[in-house]
């Protein structure tokens, strides 16, 4: 254990270990793909290989021929209820245009059928083996061709749905003609999250009717939904168990292998597991989504932001999923970081026939946050002013409200990150230093972010959790848990540990299942620790207080004479004379009859902004476009952290992936023929560790009220600005506006040759 | 459906005889990278492990040439202080191929064997016109590299690779993947040279580029450029321009060919870095 933190807290703030990081390293946790069940069936999709089309006809003679082969699945012998993979909660309003099996495939990597087989090698063989017939429909792969409606992939049309936000008049600024204008397009590609763990689920069914299904999930009673409505069962006939993940990133917040798996073990009643390869991960799961933003920012000549019109074109692929839900996500960030009083924000989401897209790691926020945060660095150019000044004359200060009309932004320290982010980098030096001819030019760049800690203000935002004093003083905290590899579980029991003066060996946390887990909606959101934090140190404080009545009355003393420290109780003045929680909870069960346990629904008052403001040295080869990263430093206003590993460690992971947005991912579709390039990781290039930058992370750690010891989020917010900032570096480098990312060594040269043609 | 026998052996002849033994199809697992993920196995029904045949692993200074067990893996060959004394493109190449793990694994009879146009040590060979020596059910053969990549026999078995080394030469690997390490070669480059450092000149040279098609390309203009060249303050853009060239030729109508033209010149300013500056400043 690391150096006792300045809060004088005992277990909050500390960096303990993960507590599964020894079994993952070790290799014998059991994730999915390592289970083992007894009579297991194997499934394997058939996907589509065109892009769009009417199936004509699905040849499966030579396929049933295959040995082993249970049965094949299509259209016609299967289910074709409609549902949308991304609800979370009954009653949800969202577009149901998701089918097991389409009538018409709408992207390479739909489902055209499934074989069931005794083998994975049988399952696959029979796969290969199935010919489909097509009758092809118009493909519509950009976006921005998608808008004029001549493609559309469902009834809803294309543009699907559109949404605007404001606050003051955009238009009458505009018009004024008073300061200076900066417009940019930029466009942010279509991401795949590459957790390690491919995506796989393993559904089992009982002989009393119920479906058990074992899912590397991030929200277990989104599952159940989804898959109760596919089998059309009532929910408690579903049971979901949150199995160890190997990384999700959103990637596995929706549901798509749950419902397949579950629907062939209820038709054949036996145990049935669905696992995909990288192939299928990248191609037929999610994706982020591909992103075109038009940004018009008005400043005035000393730098203050008059007004902003912002249009972002929000591709989500061929199925809805959450389409209009994060063109809302998208929005509300846009209004939470600078003090803009005149803003108009237009989504236009669009389907296309490519990959679904849906969750990834700050679910719309990196993409429109990116955009704008490379408009404002051209805003400071055009107005020929450091950007970290321009931005410090309009950042949002602590408290103040949301223009939109959403929750306040609470104890909101962007100004403080960007003050000390500045200074450790050495910006002002860096920023000014004169340009030198020569094949490599180094270049520094900056960007700001805000994100959410939850639903609060957008949709229902609570959960329930129970706690327990088992009798040898040990606790239980039942709760609907998602450890996505981040030490959600480590970091709740640090939080039980704080409130009961108990060392975390005494605390297990299990992860979600539905049969015993009080509900709660899931990891995602970045809610986790500012609201189900809160839920379990409120859950928490309540079986403290009931442990000393009950305590009281075994000690004939007031509860205010009871004392607890370091998993003992006494009554005060009376040291000498301990008993551990154990002894204190067997004897309150002798003599008082009582159980400790309390069941605490928690409903989380507030939605405070976490902020981030990330600084880049970049140095770019002009000869081959190779971009170096050189430096990083990364400051988050997260109020407090629970365990300062883990956060740190968010932050080097956010930035690994934000930086492969900058540079290097795109799963980069052919406009003709719809086909992937990037389907593989030898064409999908990560951001890997010998190029990973030193990052320097900075927490600035003043608290936030409603957040359990004073905590905010940090999971998705650590990928936002790290974008945009290296982007903003790399144009500094070379006096360029490179808009379209990733900008890849290619684009570069691409830049430069034609510069120098010029 | 997939399923084979798999059988390793310690020494080559026990190999030799299995293969002029068996009727089976046939294939040879070495490191096994490109083995397992390009699906190698699928349609074989046996497969041989030539990871533990030891008479396949070293790497022998004979004077004129140097000669190297087609088992020899990248790690060993990254580190021998012949091939980095003789050959330093080679451990250059072999230094660069995937990642530590992969070199730890994979080997040079293997990167022939699997002649992807990528494969990091190829232009090296090509630029040393290194020969390759076969085994197999027909017995042994002497190809050139290019017949080695165009296609070896059924169980045909790499079991040594021939590096000329006539004199002293100066030799260097460059390349360019999306990343600094644990990459995949857009374009690599390498050149063996005969250098007169009193001069300043290069007396006679060869340079090869890999993943410009199915074998490493050798541009004779190079060649004829290297004769009795000065290595002045032109060397580098003048090379570059010939290189160019190759680019244009090779995958003309490419959609990586603008990427590949303009990013030679990096690996010719590389190049020249290896070769000269580095060894002045000793």
């Amino acid at each position: 254990m690391d150096a006792k933190p300045a809060h004088n807290f005992k277990y909050v703030g500390r960096s303990i270990p993960i507590e599964d990081g020894a079994a993952k390293a070790s290799g014998s946790i059991k994730y999915t793909g390592d289970m083992v069940v007894d009579g297991i069936l194997y499934a394997q999709l058939v996907f589509s290989q065109v892009p769009h089309a009417r199936i004509k006809n699905i040849d499966i003679s030579e396929a049933m021929a295959v040995p082993g082969v249970v049965k094949i699945y299509q259209r016609d012998n299967s289910t074709q209820i409609k549902f949308n993979s991304q609800m979370w909660f009954a009653g949800q309003n969202a577009v149901e245009d998701q089918e097991l099996f389409p009538e018409v495939v709408r992207y390479i990597g739909d489902t055209v059928a499934a074989v069931v087989a005794e083998t994975k090698e049988a399952a696959l063989a029979a796969a290969d083996l199935i010919k489909a017939e097509y009758d092809t429909l118009p493909v519509v792969i950009d976006p921005e061709e998608a808008l004029s409606g001549q493609v559309a992939l469902h009834d809803s049309g294309n543009p699907f749905f559109t949404m605007e936000a404001n606050c003051g008049d955009v238009e009458a600024v505009l018009k004024t003609n008073a300061g200076v204008v900066v417009e940019d397009r930029v466009e942010t590609p279509k991401i795949h999250h590459a957790a390690m763990e491919n995506h796989v689920c393993i559904a089992v069914p009982d002989h009393r009717g119920r479906m058990t299904v074992y899912s590397p999930c991030q929200i277990v009673y989104s599952v159940r939904l989804i898959v109760a409505k596919v089998l059309g069962v009532p929910y408690h006939k579903v049971r979901v168990i949150k199995t160890p993940i190997g990384g999700s990133f959103g990637g596995k917040q929706e549901v798509t292998l749950e419902t397949y798996c579950a629907y062939f073990a209820k038709d054949l009643n036996r145990p049935v597991k669905i696992e995909f390869d990288r192939w299928a991960s990248i191609v037929a799961t999610r994706t982020r989504t591909k992103t075109i933003g038009y940004v018009k920012t008005m400043v005035s000549p000393e730098g203050k932001i008059w007004a902003r019109d912002m249009k972002y074109i929000v591709d989500t692929g061929a199925y809805t999923s959450n389409g209009r839900a994060i063109c809302y996500a998208m929005a509300k960030k846009l209004f939470r970081l600078y003090r803009i009083p005149n803003q108009h924000y237009q989504a236009l989401a669009v389907h296309t026939n490519t990959t679904i897209a849906g969750a990834a790691r700050g679910y719309g926020s990196p993409q429109v946050q990116t955009i704008a945060e490379i408009n404002l660095d051209n805003a400071a150019r055009h107005l020929n002013m450091d950007p970290v000044e321009f931005r410090l004359k309009n950042l949002v200060h602590p408290y103040d409200a949301d223009p939109s009309g959403g929750p306040d932004l609470g104890n909101a320290r962007i100004i403080d990150c960007v003050r000390k982010g500045a200074e450790t980098f050495g910006w002002n030096a860096k920023w000014s230093q004169p340009k030198r001819a020569g094949r490599w030019q180094t270049g520094v760049g900056m960007a700001c972010a805000t994100h959410g800690n939850g639903y609060y203000g957008a949709y229902q935002e609570f959960g329930t959790m129970t706690i327990r004093m088992l009798e040898d003083g040990s606790i239980m905290l039942n709760a609907g848990l998602h450890d996505l590899g981040n030490g959600t579980v480590t970091a709740m029991k640090q939080i039980v540990a704080e409130v009961l003066d108990i060392s975390l060996d005494m605390i297990e946390a299990p992860e979600a299942d539905t049969d015993v887990s009080p509900y709660d909606i899931g990891c995602q959101a970045s809610r986790v620790i500012h609201v189900c934090g809160a839920n379990a140190m409120q859950a928490a404080e309540e079986l403290r207080s009931l442990f000393i009545i009950e305590a009281a009355k075994i000690l004939t003393c007031n509860e205010a004479e009871i004392a607890l420290e370091d998993g003992r109780i006494w009554r005060n003045g009376n040291s000498g004379n301990t008993m551990s929680y154990g002894q204190m909870a067997a004897m309150i069960q002798q003599k008082n009859q009582v159980e400790l346990i309390r069941t605490v629904t928690y409903q989380a008052p507030a939605n405070p902004g976490s902020y981030a403001a990330n600084f880049v040295e970049v140095a770019v080869d002009t000869y081959t476009g190779f971009v170096k990263v050189v430096d990083v430093v990364a400051v988050h206003d997260i109020g407090q952290a629970i365990n300062t590993g883990f956060v740190e460690g968010q932050i080097h992971g956010g930035i690994q992936m934000g930086l492969g947005m900058a540079i290097a991912e795109d799963i980069d579709y052919d406009e003709k023929s719809g086909i992937a390039r990037g389907s593989r990781f030898s064409k999908y290039h990560l951001v890997n560790a010998p190029d990973m930058p030193p990052v320097r992370v900075i927490l600035i750690e003043k608290g936030e009220e409603y957040g359990p010891y004073g905590a905010k989020s940090i999971g998705e917010i650590a990928t936002i600005p790290i974008t945009a900032a290296t982007v903003n570096a790399i144009n500094h480098a070379l006096n360029a506006n490179l808009t379209i990312l990733p900008v890849t060594p290619d684009k570069i040269m691409a830049m430069l040759t034609e510069q120098q043609n010029k | 459906m997939t399923g084979y026998r798999i059988a390793g052996f310690l020494r080559l002849e026990d190999v030799l005889r299995e293969i002029t033994q068996t009727s089976v199809r046939t294939v040879f697992i070495s490191g096994g990278t490109d083995f397992i993920n390009n699906g190698i196995g699928d349609k074989a029904e046996l497969v041989i492990d030539l990871a533990q045949v030891a008479d396949l692993k070293y790497i022998k200074d004979l004077g004129s040439e140097i000669r190297i067990g087609g088992g020899t893996t990248f790690a060993a060959i990254a580190a021998s202080p012949i091939i980095k004394a003789r050959a330093s493109a080679l451990a250059q190449a072999a230094s660069r191929v995937g990642s530590v793990q992969i070199r730890n694994r994979a080997t040079i009879g293997g990167n022939i064997a699997s002649a992807s146009p990528a494969g990091d040590s190829l232009p090296v060979l090509a630029a040393f016109t290194a020969g390759v020596h076969t085994a197999g059910s027909q017995g042994t053969r002497s190809l050139t590299l290019t017949e080695a990549l165009n296609g070896l026999q059924a169980k045909e078995i790499i079991t040594e690779v021939v590096i000329p080394t006539p004199g002293e030469s100066r030799s260097g690997f460059v390349k360019i993947g999306s990343r600094s390490q644990v990459t995949i070669a857009k374009v690599s480059l390498a050149a063996n040279i005969m250098y007169d450092r009193s001069k300043k000149m290069i007396i006679v040279g060869k340079a090869a580029m890999g993943a410009l098609g199915k074998v490493p390309v050798c541009p004779l203009t190079v060649q004829q450029f290297f004769s009795q060249r000065v290595v002045d303050e032109h060397f580098a853009d003048d090379l570059s321009q010939l290189l160019v060239e190759t680019v244009d030729e090779m995958i003309a109508g490419r959609a990586s060919r603008p990427y590949k033209r303009a990013a030679v010149k990096g690996l010719v300013y590389d190049l020249a870095g290896l070769l000269f500056d580095a060894c002045e400043n000793n």
